[in-house]
């Protein structure tokens, strides 16, 4: 376990006794994560802001939490769900689901933006959070729910195809 | 696959020519910026939750204390309510001659006499039962 999990998980153990100091310091450690992913699949301060307070009070009625991975392998498919939901109440004509989800990068992108959307869902996935959050490889495996091999081999795949194209 | 090719592959990419920038720049993009209002009203949110969560371990440690307490609470009531020894006449918790002198005052009065004095069964509480009364509080003391 990394110096970081460590804290994490001892911040876990004291907001599971009822600190409330160690919740608040939990969710100061993951809002900008959260608030940064929201934005990527939202692409709207609103609905990311909207998206963020209902991950986060998820995880409070969710005490006291029985992690099987880190907080953000925790966070990660609830915040997906949340943006899901909000784009949907946002466009319901427009047909979102896990695989379709959006992401909001950088407004002129253009082409680029393209391809990693041709990719693949898992490489795509893998793509987005190393690149567009800056997530290291260990992150994306706990956010993801893989082996640390799966990330590593996807992202290979992934790049070999980009670079098939672009070149 | 070769772990060790994919490992190398991983890491090198992000080195060896100008993608990783490309995609971090299409990918990427501005920060979040969290309104205090939002920080203030989840820490106020965790600090509920935090409190709830106490009061719900309270309230556990209660309801796991509640059969113990009716537990005590029962073997109290029927030590209470256990049925006297019809020898301890005077009700002292003890049975010795004082039992017997309590009968024999009890018979001089003529109070009420209670069935189980009838210690010798010739359905009558007098002299008798007192003589026995008090023979057995004697062997008792034995």
């Amino acid at each position: 376990m990394s110096p970081e999990e460590d804290d994490e998980a001892r911040l876990v153990a004291r907001a599971n006794a009822g600190d409330a100091g160690a919740l608040a310091a939990l969710y100061r450690a993951h809002r900008g994560w959260v608030a940064a992913l929201a934005l990527r699949f939202t692409g709207n301060q609103a609905d990311a802001l909207d998206v963020l307070q209902e991950t986060f009070l998820y995880l409070f009625r969710r005490l006291p939490l029985a992690l099987t991975t880190s907080l953000r392998g925790f966070l990660y498919p609830v915040v997906k769900h949340q943006s899901i939901s909000v784009v949907r109440r946002r466009r319901p004509e427009v047909a979102v689901d896990d695989a379709s989800l959006p992401w909001h990068g950088a407004a002129d992108a253009g082409d680029f933006t393209r391809l990693v959307a041709a990719l693949p869902a898992e490489q795509r996935e893998v793509v987005r959070l190393r690149f567009g959050l800056d997530l290291s490889l260990d992150e994306i495996a706990a956010a993801l729910g893989v082996p640390l091999g799966t990330v590593k081999s996807r992202l290979h795949n992934a790049l070999k195809t980009l670079r098939s194209q672009i070149a | 696959m070769n772990l060790f090719a994919v490992s190398r592959a991983s890491v090198s990419v992000e080195h060896d020519d100008d993608l990783a920038p490309r995609l971090r720049e299409a990918l990427g993009g501005p920060a979040l910026a969290i309104p205090p209002e939002t920080d203030a009203f989840l820490e106020d949110a965790a600090r509920m939750a935090a409190r709830r969560l106490s009061a719900r371990r309270r309230r556990r440690v209660l309801l796991a204390a509640i059969p113990a307490a009716a537990a005590a609470a029962l073997a109290l009531f029927l030590t209470l309510r256990a049925p006297r020894d019809a020898r301890d006449v005077n009700g002292d918790g003890r049975i010795d001659i004082l039992d017997a002198f309590a009968l024999a005052r009890a018979i001089e009065r003529g109070g009420a006499l209670r069935p189980e004095w009838d210690f010798n069964g010739d359905h009558a509480i007098d002299r008798a039962d007192v003589d026995l009364c008090a023979h057995r509080a004697v062997e008792l003391r034995r």
